[in-house]
């Protein structure tokens, strides 16, 4: 089971070649529960792929502290153990993989963590089969040989493979067709639900995550603006286009219908919107 | 992680005066110079060092970051530096079980390790001031005699632009391993030394791979592109030596050659 995640005034800045730095987050704090799904939104180069590397221990930020439940992540011992508790899903697989078969590549990071023998074996095959990846078939080849979405599982399977507690993903969903973003998110939901893992999934296309995410936190230019649900998204008047991003279509469609005055149930649900619209329909027909 | 503080063939993106000169200008001091450095002992040596110094500071070369390609090579100085005191006959100074220390050793040493840095802070400001692809063109232009020697200048110089080009993507490939690897477990912070080498060996066999990979990737986007190489490829931005950059660069040899004249 998880504990809490919590960032307290985090900042981060990248040196630029020359001299100068770049910065790319700048006070960030931020709470996650256990067992939550948080979305980090924001456009490209908003700062959320380094909050991802911040959220796992990876990057040590500038300024500002990483609590994990009660405890203060500092110094070289409590990083390392936090690590541990972490798994990172990086944005391109190919960064990731880099065994020389999908099957050792999957164990070496419980390898590295004192797993062994039949232990090991079983934990690989786990995790394979929870992303749905055929190892008999695929655990032979090499990473590289596979075709995008094979390779992105086959890394997720690797940082699974670590049973993280707090598991953060950096675009996941990026290049995978529907069938492969559909299997991803049962995956994770199914991971969540197992293990009470904490899930940050960072992305820019609200669509992906927006049916999985429990909150979303829209960053721009480094900075974490505020925290929204689903139904805050929709209703509210906040403009995320001068974020970066957009709506899914049919929940920008029941923005309009909202604003112009249909009351929907759940705006974030699909079907509720199908329902207020057919109501609509029938009270017009009827009158 | 110490991949990162290697400087030489590493491109300075902040313009100072000498990434203005024309790379035939550069690559010629830096040739001269260097037969200078070989030719020079002792003192004049010693003014030429200090006198390259003040011209990189004077252009606005942060020196730090020189520094910091010496930091690369020190190994290699060192030993040399150990090499020569130790194994060099000559008036024993000092002495210690089968180790001695001779006069003539101490001297050799010194200035042979003198000359390995004068030589790589040379190169890294060429390098540093000089993007690859100028400084392919600057070789391909000096080495144009050779054509008619039957010599494929245009692809000696492209192969030579790419490989300084791999050298920072390398860098940058296996950092991105390093967290990887470090994402999933690998220990490279470790004060276990035997640990630490063990964690490394997993690094380098991907990153050939990838480099391989890589190089691969480039050689199909250039064929895509019609790289033919050779005769008669014209210059986008053809090069032009100024009056004030020929002063300079004259200057600076004219100097280096008139310290041999200093009592």
């Amino acid at each position: 089971m998880a504990l809490r995640l919590k960032l307290e005034d985090i900042s981060y800045s990248y040196p630029l070649p020359g001299s100068g730095e770049a910065a790319a987050l700048s006070g960030v704090s931020m709470a996650v529960e256990p067992g939550e799904v948080l979305c980090l939104a924001g456009a490209n180069g908003s700062g959320k792929s380094t909050l991802a590397q911040v959220c796992t221990g990876l990057l040590l930020p500038e300024a500002g502290s990483l609590y994990y439940g009660e405890e203060k992540i500092h110094g070289r011992g409590p990083l390392r153990d936090f690590r541990r508790k972490a798994g990172l899903l990086f944005q391109n697989p190919e960064d990731q993989l880099f065994a020389d078969t999908v099957a050792r590549d999957i164990a070496f990071g419980p390898r590295n963590h004192g797993l062994k023998g039949d232990e090991l074996e079983k934990r690989v095959r786990e995790s394979a089969a929870l992303v749905g990846l055929p190892l008999e078939e695929l655990g032979g080849r090499s990473p590289f040989s596979l075709s995008g979405g094979e390779q992105r599982r086959a890394a997720l399977a690797g940082v699974l493979a670590l049973d993280p507690e707090v598991l953060v993903l950096d675009e996941p969903f990026i290049g995978l067709d529907y069938e492969g973003r559909r299997s991803l998110e049962e995956a994770l939901t199914r991971y969540r639900d197992e293990r009470g893992a904490t899930i940050i999934i960072v992305t820019h296309e609200l669509s992906h995550v927006w049916s999985l995410a429990t909150v979303f936190g829209l960053i721009s230019e480094g900075r974490l603006l505020r925290f929204e649900t689903r139904a805050e998204l929709l209703s509210g008047d906040a403009d995320l286009s001068s974020l970066g991003m957009q709506l899914p279509q049919w929940g920008a469609l029941a923005r309009e219908l909202l604003r112009s005055g249909l009351s929907i149930d759940d705006p974030a649900d699909p079907r509720a919107l199908a329902g207020a619209m057919a109501r609509h329909k029938g009270a017009h027909d009827g009158g | 992680m110490a991949v990162n503080d290697i400087t030489i063939g590493q491109y300075l993106a902040a313009p100072t005066l000498l990434h203005r000169v024309d790379p035939r200008l550069k690559l010629g001091a830096v040739v001269a110079a260097t037969v200078l450095v070989f030719i020079y002992s002792g003192w004049p040596l010693l003014a030429f060092a200090a006198m390259l110094v003040t011209l990189l500071a004077v252009c606005g070369l942060p020196l730090l970051r020189v520094a910091k390609a010496l930091r690369s090579v020190w190994v290699i100085v060192f030993v040399t530096f150990l090499l020569q005191i130790f194994l060099t006959p000559g008036e024993v100074l000092w002495h210690w079980g089968f180790l001695s220390i001779t006069d003539t050793g101490l001297a050799n040493g010194l200035l042979l390790s003198g000359r390995v840095v004068i030589l790589v802070v040379l190169l890294s400001a060429l390098t540093m001031t000089t993007p690859p692809l100028k400084l392919a063109d600057g070789l391909e232009s000096l080495m144009r005699p050779l054509a008619y020697l039957k010599v494929p200048i245009a692809r000696v110089t492209t192969i030579f632009s790419i490989t300084l080009m791999f050298i920072p993507s390398i860098l940058d490939q296996s950092s991105k391993l390093v967290r990887a690897q470090m994402a999933r477990g690998a220990d490279f912070e470790s004060a276990n030394l035997l640990r630490r080498v063990k964690d490394v060996l997993p690094v380098l066999v991907p990153l050939f791979v990838k480099v391989f990979h890589d190089a691969d990737e480039l050689a199909v986007a250039m064929d895509a592109r019609a790289y033919g190489g050779g005769r008669g490829r014209t210059r986008l931005y053809p090069m032009k030596i100024h009056a004030a950059e020929a002063l300079l660069t004259l200057t600076f040899v004219l100097a280096s050659v008139a310290i041999v004249f200093i009592p």
